[in-house]
């Protein structure tokens, strides 16, 4: 079964996506998106409504092909992080803890080495903040009566 | 709160059907769709449909994430990522293959530990096959069955109605 294995309080994912915003703020990242290994979407930056979707695609994709590269680690030894290099922009995914990974999308302009030098910054205050939700299981509960299907 | 249901079968069962079906009768909840596929449309990793669903009162809202396997069996070692997080399960079977056939899919079920996930089964492609809900039910026991025929739409909707409870009511019962 995939019981969610944390609970954010909503005091703590304020924190998360002000910590985001200051992230992506001060490289001028595109996006910024916080997911778990199970490509759920954890928060986002720019925290508005128009980027969620693409958010929750690069939190399903991100996690996946993390997944997939699980598979080669025979290969490359344990993952911490993966690069991609596109046509007009780059994306760096990259660990925060077993649980949890960051996804930084960005264009070419900004260099590589800056967003690995401010996300290890950022690891470590999320972290932090991650730890505490780990253990507290799911609140919400909804039985398929009340949906409106 | 987020669901996840993955719909398992033999290559070519139909499970890719399931998902673009659904896709159009519940098209106002549809939230994102992934395929990633061949020049032939075989599925290689990424086949999802992402829906969003309200309660009637309106207050609360699931994410429901629905994934298809990929059938062929070089694909199999992406499976692991998939198989690891489910809420739900849909054996789609294949009515024109045998049940010996059929129950290879259902040992990776096994194999990788979800034979304690809620589970529906869809006996797929009735208009054409000859493998008989009377022979599936009496290898699975009491498993809810849904008979469908995907690419006509018939039994999608039940199937998907039907794995959604159970998985809702396990969520309920182990809360």
């Amino acid at each position: 079964m995939d019981m969610i294995s944390y609970r954010l309080k909503e005091q703590e994912l304020e924190e998360i996506t002000k910590r985001l915003q200051e992230y992506k703020n001060s490289l001028l990242l595109d996006l910024v998106v916080l997911m778990d290994d199970g490509g759920r979407l954890v928060s986002f930056a720019p925290y508005v409504d128009s980027y969620k979707p693409i958010a929750q695609r690069v939190a399903i994709i991100g996690a996946a092909v993390v997944g997939a590269v699980d598979q080669l680690e025979h290969v490359i030894s344990s993952k911490k992080s993966m690069f991609f290099s596109g046509q007009e922009k780059n994306m760096y995914v990259h660990l925060i803890n077993s649980k949890f990974m960051l996804a930084s999308v960005f264009s070419h302009k900004v260099p590589l080495g800056s967003v690995k030098l401010f996300k290890e910054r950022l690891s470590r205050e999320l972290a932090s903040l991650l730890d505490s939700a780990l253990g507290r299981g799911e609140s919400m509960l909804v039985r398929f009566e009340d949906l409106a299907l | 709160m987020n669901l996840r249901i993955l719909y398992h079968g033999l290559g070519m069962a139909g499970k890719t059907t399931n998902l673009e079906k659904l896709r159009e009768i519940y098209s106002d909840y549809v939230s994102d769709r992934i395929h990633q596929q061949t020049s032939e449309g075989r599925t290689v990793y990424l086949d999802i449909l992402s829906l969003s669903i309200k309660t009637k009162s309106g207050d609360k809202e699931i994410g429901v994430e629905l994934f298809t396997t990929p059938g062929q069996e070089r694909f199999r070692i992406l499976r692991k990522w998939i198989f690891g997080r489910v809420d739900g399960l849909v054996l789609v079977l294949d009515s024109t293959r045998s049940l010996e056939e059929n129950l290879r899919a259902y040992e990776e079920v096994k194999e990788y530990g979800l034979n304690g996930v809620p589970m529906v089964l869809q006996l797929n492609k009735r208009d054409v096959g000859k493998l008989s809900p009377e022979e599936v039910r009496v290898a699975f026991g009491d498993v809810p069955l849904v008979e469908a025929v995907a690419t006509a739409g018939m039994g999608v909707a039940e199937t998907f109605r039907a794995v959604l409870k159970e998985a809702l009511n396990a969520k309920a019962t182990a809360g």
